[in-house]
């Protein structure tokens, strides 16, 4: 067995779903004047977690624990907090904290050591201020904000290895990922590439699923069908005038000869 | 089979001779005949028992119930009454050519229905390729494009019947030879193919494939298959004969080996136990006699093509199966992949083989498809319309990235197919305009004018100038800002960003109100003014109203100014005597860089584009080939300017500009924001036959002790593109850098005239920034610190000064002096430089000069400071 540890099983995709983004709400008064910095005016929390959440959990995904194959998460926050890089070792991989404003935070998972495979980096934008129909931000007063509850901000995706180590995908197949539940049971996570989620969104803990993907599915077949017709248009449309365009050259030159 | 007279008379519904009665009298007519041959025993049709009438044999009794499926009741059983309709409805529903029809139809249909038959007269669907399609996918040596609209015209007009095609088919052939039924066919469908191809398809790809293979046709396998069918035919008996023989021959060697294994194999059963290894023949079901009228199987005999049947060894040990089982998927592994989200490429084999360079980790949105860049900013706007965003995915799983990849390419298509017609329309505009000139009609009025109301674009904009954001803004580090300065070229400073912003606020406020708004709606703007406030404001009034996502040039000339980069110092730029002297401004544009000269000699352009598709090299690029164009052997050097050898003829001055959005990132925690680029414009100048002695004369100022902290110009050796090809105007150059761009960008406008007399001047926006550019605030105000140090020898004593300056207001003056000074002339030269600071920088107030009365020492230094400030 020893070793097949070191070899790669070729032709193998496989991938673990996670969510990575941030919750945030808006503190309280009271919770303001407590804190050491008093214009402080949301806690967040940004985490990595799996993507199917936990029954009766009040945060966003999060049902199994990725540590069997993330070893370890970066959250590098902004240079104005104190110690802006935090490694989170053990789940959950969240960091929690307190600002005022919204900042790009760079994410980077390590992975166990079995995977061989190099870190991965990417980004979160930060979300404290309630999402809005136009896409455009606005910043309501807090008191409105408050009203509004937390403000969630998740982004689905997918860590895929390729032609795996035989231990590796061992591990893998070991911990079987939750299915994402297939129909929708909480609210849909709002996203700005599915502007029309907006109302769907609201009101409580959302949660994704199977049937976001097929939603999602539609909405591509629907742009792709539109966009045929388009093109057949427009096809149509030259075919027409370069007929016309055919005829008035011929006009032309009758023109020239004649001149 | 004939109809009896009575069936025919039951069909028509016409009663019979004998019974009287209206029409529904045939029912009754019947009964009495049924009753008279009452013995007619059941099962017997009825035709049959009018054949062997009332003595029916009493073998009948065997049919009484025969054991036959019950015939289906279909209708009344002929108490069906029918009518003659003259009907249109035939042609309202199934034909164009107006042939109007009658026919029989049931009396009972309802007469306003549908022809029910209509719906099966369904067109094929009939492809239509555009020029460039053609063009581009369709070529073939062997075919011309009329010959292939002359082939798709009849296919259309006979429904694709291929037979009826080729019969009709009289092109008038180049080559003198006739095409064959094969050839229509495979030019008609290898040319929907291609277009099905190559074109969006808005269902899966199951269907599209289906829809292909539907398509195909292989013409070698045809012309083949029919040759064989006419040598089939052709055979002579004997050949026939000879066949048949031979057949039966080869059958009779089969039947011989297969009796030899079956015994061997017995032999060795009973003597050793093992089976014999020898290859199974199979055996010929059909046996011998049974194949001599098989055709096609002689046909195979013939042509020795019968394939030899590969060898079964299901029980040899002795032989080893070579081809891999192939790895089935099962239903139950299907359901493990899921569940670990397993995906199994296939390529297990080759991948172990090849060296391929293992593939890394990566998220599964980093394979979301980037279209080229060049259509990117079209793609994202086509997908934009319809709700989908061409980088982002809620979910991005495989399928979903598939799809996307998939739809982000049709949006290509789609976004090229506009471009054609864009071009194929422009080409129509101009045949238009030809003709109608070649008529000596007054040309068509194109010029659409642009006077739609504008559209207030910046009411987002506004609130970057809210407490807040200001706040932060003003908090911002000076490394930020640095850092800004790099990465942007030339950033304003932070408080004149906040004044361009409230002064855009109360402009957007106007428009929204006033009448005779024009909006950048061209493309390519060639300005006939040659007032440079004028031209500057505009380019920039275009660049922050244009919509972002199009590309924009604009052409224009200057009368003589020096014309100074936004973070410049005039001071030490330009020559402010030769300034005065000569009657030339010096004007502060929006965009950041160097100083140059303008005058009727040199051309200035700018080319504005995406933020996301600018590309400084890529607009040097457009300008350089325009100048090549014109036959001048020119090349870019690394800070993009466009030399001939050393000596450079073009400067790109500023090479890229930010607009101020409001974005989600507008403010951070601590300190930082964030400015969105969305926009960029590279401009630069080139000297076709500008005065080099007055730029030179201009742009000297000798203040080489004066230090800024804005940018300083750098001297280059510079000349005239005139003095490399004689023949090179004004108007050639803008000729060649709008084809040159046109043909970078897939623009297919005409150039618009900017005249005066457009009302462009009175668009607020220009009007108000015309003004502020003659202002002292904007011209000197927007100077950056620097400090001056100046020394001078009286015959009194030596003095040196230092002048220190931020936004064209002394910050301070500072004298120093040698011992020998005596105390007064001290305090009045510390008098002096307290009166100095906070006065204007160059334009001091008059008052100054009560200070330098009564001292002659005093006097010289203000003269002195004056001359210097004032040069």
């Amino acid at each position: 067995m020893a070793s097949n540890d070191r070899v790669r099983v070729r032709g193998v995709e496989i991938h673990r779903p996670i969510i990575y983004g941030n919750t945030a709400w808006v503190l309280t008064p009271k919770e303001r004047e407590a804190l050491p910095s008093p214009d402080h005016t949301h806690r967040w929390t940004v985490a990595v977690r799996s993507a199917a959440s936990a029954p009766d959990s009040e945060i966003v995904g999060g049902a199994d624990d990725l540590s069997y194959f993330i070893k370890r998460v970066t959250f590098k926050l902004h240079d104005t907090y104190p110690n802006p890089n935090r490694n989170v070792d053990k789940p959950p991989f969240e960091v929690s904290e307190t600002g005022w404003g919204e900042f790009e935070i760079s994410i980077r998972i390590t992975f166990v050591q079995e995977s061989g495979e190099k870190a991965i980096t990417f980004y979160h934008h930060l979300k404290l201020h309630p999402w809005t129909a136009s896409g455009e931000p606005e910043i309501p007063p807090l008191e409105a904000a408050a009203k509004m509850g937390p403000v969630h901000s998740w982004q689905y995706d997918e860590i895929v290895f390729h032609d795996p180590y035989q231990a590796f995908l061992n591990i893998l197949t070991a911990h079987p990922p939750t299915p994402l539940p297939k129909t929708k049971r909480r609210p849909i996570p709002f996203h700005t590439a599915n502007p029309g989620s907006l109302e769907a969104s609201k009101g409580g803990t959302p949660e994704f699923t199977q049937e976001m993907e097929k939603e999602e599915a539609e909405r591509l077949d629907t742009a792709k069908q539109k966009l045929a017709q388009e093109h057949s248009r427009l096809v149509d449309a030259i075919v027409k005038k370069e007929k016309e365009l055919d005829a008035l050259k011929k006009e032309l030159d009758k023109a020239l000869q004649a001149s | 089979m004939a109809a009896s007279a009575a069936d025919v008379r039951s069909i028509l519904s016409i009663p019979n001779p004998p019974a009287s009665g209206s029409g529904s009298g045939a029912q009754q007519a019947k009964k009495p005949q049924q009753a008279e041959r009452a013995k007619k025993p059941e099962g017997i049709p009825r035709e049959l028992y009018a054949l062997i009438g009332p003595s029916a044999p009493t073998l009948a009794a065997q049919f009484a119930k025969p054991r036959l499926k019950q015939k289906p009741n279909l209708g009344g059983g002929g108490r069906v009454k029918w009518k003659v309709i003259q009907d249109e409805r035939i042609g309202a529903g199934a034909r164009t050519d107006g042939l109007q029809l009658s026919h029989w139809v049931k009396a009972s249909t309802d007469p306003e229905a549908d022809y029910p038959f209509a719906k099966y007269n369904i067109q094929p669907p009939h492809y239509v390729y555009s020029q460039d399609e053609y063009s581009r996918l369709l070529e073939d040596p062997k075919w011309t494009r009329e010959e292939t609209d002359y082939l798709f015209e009849l296919v259309r007009q006979y429904d694709g019947r291929f037979y009826v095609v080729h019969d009709r088919y009289e092109f008038p052939n180049s080559e003198g030879t006739s095409r064959s039924l094969e050839d229509l066919k495979d030019r008609y469908f290898s040319v929907c193919r291609k277009l099905v191809r190559n074109r969006p398809w808005p269902g899966d790809e199951a269907s599209k494939a289906a829809l292909l293979s539907s398509l195909s046709f292989d013409k070698d396998r045809e012309v083949m298959r029919k040759q064989y069918v006419i040598s089939l035919e052709n055979r002579t008996p004997e050949q026939i004969a000879e066949e048949d023989a031979l057949y039966l021959e080869l059958e009779k060697l089969k039947e011989n080996e297969r009796r030899f294994k079956k015994d061997r194999d017995e032999l060795l059963r009973t003597l050793l136990g093992i089976d014999s290894g020898l290859p199974d023949i199979p055996v010929d079901e059909e046996g011998l006699q049974g194949t001599s009228t098989d055709t096609k199987k002689k046909k195979k005999t013939v042509a020795g093509s019968v394939e030899p049947q590969t060898p079964q060894t299901p029980t040899a040990p002795n032989v080893i199966s070579l081809s891999q089982p192939q790895p089935k998927k099962s239903a139950k592994s299907a359901a493990y992949d899921a569940l670990h989200c397993i995906h199994r490429t296939g390529d297990a084999q080759t991948a172990t083989s090849s060296k391929a360079p293992h593939t890394p980790v990566h998220l599964r949105s980093l394979k979301i498809p980037q279209p080229k860049q060049t259509i990117a900013q079209r793609i994202a706007q086509v997908l934009g319309e319809l709700g989908i965003s061409h980088n982002r995915l809620v979910m991005p799983t495989r399928d979903n990235i598939a799809r996307l990849e998939s739809v982000v390419h049709d949006a290509g298509l789609v976004v090229e197919k506009k471009k054609a017609l864009d071009k194929v329309e422009q080409d129509l505009k101009t045949m238009k305009a030809r003709l109608a000139a070649l008529r000596g009609e007054a040309p068509e009025e194109d010029g659409e004018t642009p006077q739609t109301p504008m559209e207030v674009e910046e009411g987002p904009e506004e609130s970057v100038v809210d407490g807040r954001a200001q706040s932060v803004m003003s908090t911002k580090s000076t490394r930020s800002r640095r850092q800004n300065n790099e990465g942007l070229g030339a950033m304003p400073p932070l408080h004149v960003l906040r004044k361009c912003a409230t002064r855009r606020t109360a402009l957007s406020r106007c428009y929204s109100s006033g009448p005779g708004t024009l909006t950048p709606k061209h493309s390519i703007y060639v300005s006939e003014s040659t007032d440079p406030y004028f031209n500057l404001t505009f380019e920039d009034w275009l660049f922050r109203h244009k919509s972002p996502d199009e590309p924009a040039l604009l052409l224009y000339r200057d009368s003589p100014c020096v014309v100074i980069g936004r973070n410049q110092n005039p001071w030490k730029e330009v020559n402010l005597r030769a300034s005065r002297r000569t009657g030339i401004p010096f004007i502060r544009r929006h965009s950041g860089g160097g100083t140059v000269y303008h005058d009727l000699g040199n051309t200035n352009f700018s080319i504005h584009l995406p933020r996301a598709s600018f590309d400084r090299h890529a607009t040097a690029q457009v300008v350089l080939k325009a100048v090549r164009s014109m036959g001048v052997d020119a090349n870019v050097n690394d800070r993009n300017d466009i030399c001939v050898g050393k000596e450079k003829i073009c400067f790109l001055i500023a090479f890229l500009r930010t607009c101020l959005t409001h974005t989600n990132a507008l403010y951070v925690s601590g300190s930082a924001y964030k400015i969105v680029k969305d926009r960029a414009y590279h401009h630069g100048t080139m000297l076709i036959s500008t005065r080099l002695d007055t730029l030179g004369e201009l742009l000297r100022s000798g203040k080489d002790t004066m230090e800024t902290r804005g940018v300083a110009s750098v001297r280059s050796p510079v000349c005239n593109l005139q003095q490399y090809h004689v023949g090179v105007s004004h108007e050639k150059f803008l000729e060649a850098v709008i084809d040159a761009y046109r043909q970078e960008y897939d623009v297919y406008e005409e150039p618009h005239l900017v005249r005066d007399v457009d009302g462009y001047r009175e668009i607020p926006y220009i009007r108000e920034g015309m003004e502020v550019l003659k202002t002292w605030d904007w011209a000197f105000g927007q100077t950056p610190e620097f400090t001056y140090k100046i020394e001078r020898r009286f015959t009194w004593g030596t003095m040196a000064s230092e002048l220190r300056s931020k936004h064209g207001i002394i910050l301070s003056c500072s004298f120093n002096y040698t011992e020998d000074m005596d105390g007064a002339l001290r305090g009045k030269l510390d008098a002096l430089a307290s009166k100095l600071k906070g006065q204007r920088y160059g334009s001091v107030g008059s008052e100054i000069s009560m200070i330098a009365e009564g001292d002659e020492r005093i006097a010289d230094v203000w003269t002195w400071l004056r001359a210097e400030m004032d040069s």
